[in-house]
């Protein structure tokens, strides 16, 4: 049984884009070890020879004409940004003068 | 007129032999829902003023006789886009979004001439299975308001067994149409991945996400299903079969038909007693009706939830980054930094369980455990769908409870996710096939509603709805009332 340790914990918050204060992250990490524990039923199972299956139905690779449709949406969907300027969505500077990583 | 428990058929036959208008019908249903709503909590958002504009042109213009659904109401979950309204997903993140284009099913039932109420409540981003986790509010199960509806389409099912509508759109990942099917009985229908477009729908697990119809009776399931299913460009896993009439043979009967009961999964899950003799009684009731029982073994069914959990909340991850506080949404106003915008907009809009999810899949894909843990489930996932094949080799389809247990009450779960998730062990393994499932009322257990499933191969929508007709003509389960019990 795969015992969870703080660090990967916290790395998986990370790489979430998540935050949690030092009381929440002290439940989830008991959360995630009974969910990790639940998974790890799979353990048991032998899948030698067996290939994955990531899709719902046997379709791949679908495509289309490539042939380029205009949209004029761009008004309506710039109105649902919480800051705009014209055509373009408003956000703080990517290269920071604060630290911390774009 | 007391409308408010009349199927799809019925109404049409009542407006083409104008003994009712559509504007009457829209109006009777949100006086129902003035009266009842309070007690459910089914809907976020209401639509009346437009629903009723709409109802006076159809009356204006005139209902097709030809058209069943024409001019007639429904409701539609709250993570299917609906252009102009609100669509939330039951959650903080979309709290003010007003989506620019309609669902492709959404355009669907509007070329049908239906009617939409409004947005129904469900568990947020489609996660969970008691409608517990709207961001918004708890939705009650009008059998006992101090139960859960189920969910995640846990309004969608309670707005429909309330007499608030006919018929609602609920979506399935692993279980979120049938089982609250079964807790509020009512019909739920599961289509096979690939038959109805998931344009629009807002994803969750993009390789297990289906919609589908909720109704009071099997015919309304079928007749809805016509009108959203169908091959759609814009959506390239929607599968190129031709249009279909679900109702046609409806009345075929079962005779001789062969249904498979994994007897063995009964005993080894962790069902209530009271709920497998129900489902007993149901199996002698096909054998009645001619079918013949076969004793099947569905080897690998007992490792759906996890393969379930793992893959859906690494599908889930992914498609939850869009929801980053830029482009639409909740955006924190705290922040000095590109980064702090996506951290603080996603812990402060998103809920505890889904950001639970997004915390299982994204370390389930990481470096390190992406082999042990993303890749064992999807190759535990193709076991799971061979199971289903060999089953459909030597029978036509497979009957099992839709859910371990009746409605539990409220609050009774919410803190144990793990109890929560062994709920789905009859339902997830559908999802993993991409197999169709419905979701009929069966019987009762202490006065709560019992649903049964019946499962086919891909496309055998058809076989399901001919086969769940034949139960529900022979029984009157679908003809028992809620009684909104239990309030405080």
């Amino acid at each position: 049984m795969m015992t969870i340790e703080k660090d990967t914990i916290r790395q998986t918050i990370e790489l979430s884009k998540l935050e949690y204060s030092d009381a929440q992250e002290q439940e989830l990490i008991k959360e995630m070890q009974k969910i990790i524990t639940f998974v790890e039923q799979l353990d048991s199972v032998d899948v030698s020879g067996v290939k994955p299956t990531y899709n719902g139905i046997d379709l791949h690779s679908v495509l289309r004409e490539d042939k380029a449709v205009k949209s004029d949406r761009t008004d309506q969907l710039i109105e649902n940004a919480p800051t705009s300027k014209d055509d373009y969505i408003q956000v703080p500077s990517v290269v920071d003068k604060e630290g911390g990583d774009a | 007129m007391a409308l408010e428990y009349k199927t799809l058929e019925e109404l049409h036959t009542m407006l083409v032999n104008k003994e009712t208008t559509v504007e009457a019908i829209v109006r009777d249903l949100y006086e129902r829902i003035d009266e009842k709503e309070e007690q459910i909590g089914a809907f976020l958002y209401l639509n009346k003023e437009q629903a009723i504009e709409q109802a006076k042109k159809v009356d204006e213009e005139g209902i097709d006789p030809n058209n069943v659904l024409s001019g007639l109401p429904i409701a539609i979950k709250d993570n299917i886009v609906t252009k102009d309204e609100p669509t939330t997903a039951a959650s903080r993140m979309l709290e003010n979004f007003v989506p620019v284009y309609d669902a492709t099913v959404v355009k669907n039932l509007k070329d049908a001439g239906m009617i939409s109420l409004g947005k129904l409540n469900m568990d947020e981003f489609a996660m969970g299975g008691s409608n517990e986790n709207s961001a918004y509010k708890i939705c009650h199960n009008p059998w006992d308001l101090s139960r859960v509806p189920g969910g995640s389409s846990g309004g969608s099912a309670a707005a429909v067994a309330a007499g608030f509508i006919p018929a609602s759109l609920g979506t399935d990942t692993g279980g979120s149409i049938r089982q609250p099917a079964a807790f509020n009985g009512i019909v739920g229908m599961k289509p096979t991945y690939g038959r109805v477009s998931r344009y629009g729908l807002i994803a969750f697990a993009s390789s297990l996400d289906q919609i589908g119809p909720m109704t009071r009776t099997v015919k309304d399931n079928a007749l809805v299903l016509n009108a959203i299913s169908g091959h759609d460009e814009m959506d390239s896993t929607s599968y190129p079969s031709e249009k279909e009439d679900f109702t046609k043979d409806i009345d075929k009967g079962v005779k001789g038909l062969k249904i498979g009961v994994p007897r063995k999964l009964f005993k080894d899950s962790a069902l209530d007693d009271d709920v497998m003799d129900v489902i007993e009684e149901a199996v002698s009731k096909y054998e009645e009706l001619g079918a013949e029982i076969v004793e099947i073994d569905l080897k690998y069914a007992l490792y759906g939830t996890p393969t379930y959990y793992i893959l859906a909340s690494s599908e889930a991850s992914s498609n939850l980054q869009r929801f980053d506080g830029i482009h639409y949404g909740y955006r924190s106003d705290k922040f000095a930094n590109l980064d702090d915008i996506y951290v603080n907009s996603r812990s402060e809009g998103l809920g505890p369980e889904v950001k639970r999810r997004i915390m299982l899949g994204t370390f389930s894909l990481s470096s390190g455990y992406y082999d042990d843990h993303f890749e064992k489930a999807a190759r535990v996932r193709t076991l799971i769908c061979k199971d289903f094949q060999e089953a459909f080799e030597k029978v036509d389809l497979v009957l099992t409870p839709s859910s371990l247990t009746p409605a539990y009450k409220i609050g009774g779960k919410i803190e144990n996710p793990l109890q929560m998730y062994k709920e789905d062990t009859f339902t997830v393994s559908i999802n993993l096939a991409g197999i169709p499932a419905i979701s009929i009322p069966c019987g009762f257990v202490n006065e709560l509603p019992i649903g049964l499933q019946l499962i086919g191969n891909h496309f055998e929508e058809q076989k399901l709805y001919q086969t769940a007709y034949a139960f529900e003509q022979a029984t009157d389960y679908h003809n028992q009332r809620p009684e909104f019990k239990g309030g405080e």
